[in-house]
């Protein structure tokens, strides 16, 4: 296995990309954030790829790329699937969820045919009850499911490193389980 | 005594693509309710339509039918099936599942998508998809409702037929989340994990306990596909060769 690898986060507008590897990161990342020109109900947006790394020793690397989701950044997404380590969709926790980009997304991606270990982390629900979580990692889990995905959805908190550090950890996890 | 009703709807109200918006409200609440009031089943939504099959004491279902057709939430409700006097029940497993179409059966997809009219008046069907979702329960439910005691525990096959949902407290589980990874990739047996993970025989029973704690399951295509078809009994305990694995894995302890 090479010694560097590449874990994608995959997200809408506001779903905590750039967060999430601001928050990861041990490098200064590289953001493509700019000033919206609507109202997205918040100030900067990723129009690029961000971009971090997790360094485990001098010669062993773990990339975090940033990615929008919209379907018109599908270049972008051409740039970033190339030997993928891992894919993360990051969904902000609403009651009723955008699945169409997220459909987009995973055709695109397509995790079952690539066998990219995939994790769907559902951010924003720091301030809401289990219950509403638990609802809508359901309603997720059945779209994954008819995506012939595993319904892995995992509840994360973007600006918490150790919440963040849940993702990369998974997907390890699921590497090893892989390999063995 | 039992009854059980099964319906059909047309959906009210906004839908975001693909999803009815009130869903999460009447998930939330309808699982409250149902499991003060001793009512199970499964709801459905597909193509505009709603499924959803109720079952529980007589007089409660009566009166909760009677509430759910003036629900404004929906309309055009279409009774498929009322059963009464029914000594047991079949979903007992599901408070209110909300049910995947396509996991279940391409049919019943097919049948709310295109033929659900047909299913009026049609009581052949209505209980074929009844059986459809019956037998989806048992088989999702088997390795939930199957941990009785650790003598027992031995010769289980670990099969994740079923995706619980992660809590936000249980995010910082390592064990729980390498169980739930290695459930994900493919079957395992109890001593499998045992070996694997290097754990008690109850912790690994009590971890099993907690992944499973949701009676919200569904099954997996994905699983069938990828499973390893050669059950490994009693096999040696191995940890990945794989040094980006390792390397991760003591990187993320320690720094987690």
């Amino acid at each position: 296995m090479s010694d560097y690898q590449k874990l994608a986060f995959v997200g809408d507008v506001g779903s905590g990309k750039s967060t999430i590897i601001r928050t990861l990161s041990e490098i200064e990342v590289v953001d493509t954030d700019k000033r919206a020109t609507v109202d997205i109900g918040k100030e900067f947006t990723t129009i690029g790829i961000d971009y971090g790394r997790i360094n485990f020793n001098d010669s062993m690397a773990l990339g975090l790329y940033g990615v929008p989701g919209q379907k018109r950044y599908s270049l972008l997404w051409e740039h970033v699937n190339k030997s993928l380590w891992g894919l993360t969709l990051l969904v902000k926790f609403s009651g009723a969820p955008n699945t169409v980009d997220l459909s987009e997304c995973l055709r695109f991606f397509d995790p079952v045919k690539t066998g990219t270990p995939f994790v769907l982390g559902l951010t924003h629900v720091d301030e809401v009850s289990n219950k509403n979580v638990s609802a809508v990692a359901d309603i997720l889990k059945s779209f994954l499911l008819d995506h012939e995905l595993p319904g892995v959805v995992i509840p994360v908190n973007c600006l918490d490193r150790k919440s963040s550090m849940m993702i990369p950890y998974f997907i390890n996890s699921m590497h090893n389980a892989k390999a063995i | 005594m039992f009854k059980q009703i099964l319906y059909c709807s047309t959906a009210n109200g906004q839908w975001s693509e693909h999803v009815p918006t009130a869903i999460t409200d009447i998930i939330v609440q309808g699982r409250r309710f149902n499991r003060a009031n001793n009512i199970t089943g499964f709801l459905c939504y597909k193509g505009g339509y709603y499924l959803q099959a109720i079952e529980g004491p007589t007089e409660v279902i009566t009166s909760l039918y009677k509430r759910i057709c003036t629900d404004s939430r929906h309309y055009d409700v279409n009774t498929l099936l009322d059963e009464a006097n029914l000594t047991t029940r079949e979903f007992q497993a599901w408070s209110l599942k909300l049910a995947s179409t396509s996991p279940v059966s391409e049919k019943v997809a097919l049948f709310i998508d295109k033929k659900w009219p047909a299913l009026k008046n049609n009581n052949k069907a209505a209980l074929k998809i009844l059986s459809i979702f019956y037998k989806a329960q048992v088989r999702s439910n088997y390795y939930n409702a199957d941990f009785p005691s650790l003598r027992k525990v031995g010769q289980i096959e670990v099969k994740l037929l079923s995706v619980p949902t992660i809590t936000s407290a249980q995010v910082g589980n390592h064990d729980l989340l390498d169980i739930y990874g290695h459930l994900i990739m493919r079957w395992r047996t109890f001593y499998d994990l045992l070996g694997t993970f290097r754990l008690k025989e109850y912790e690994l029973y009590n971890l099993l306990h907690q992944l499973y704690q949701s009676d919200d399951l569904a099954i997996r295509k994905y699983q069938v596909q990828h499973a390893n078809n050669t059950f490994r009994n009693q096999s040696k305990p191995r940890q990945s060769d794989s040094n980006f694995y390792s390397q991760l894995r003591s990187f993320f302890r320690r720094y987690v």
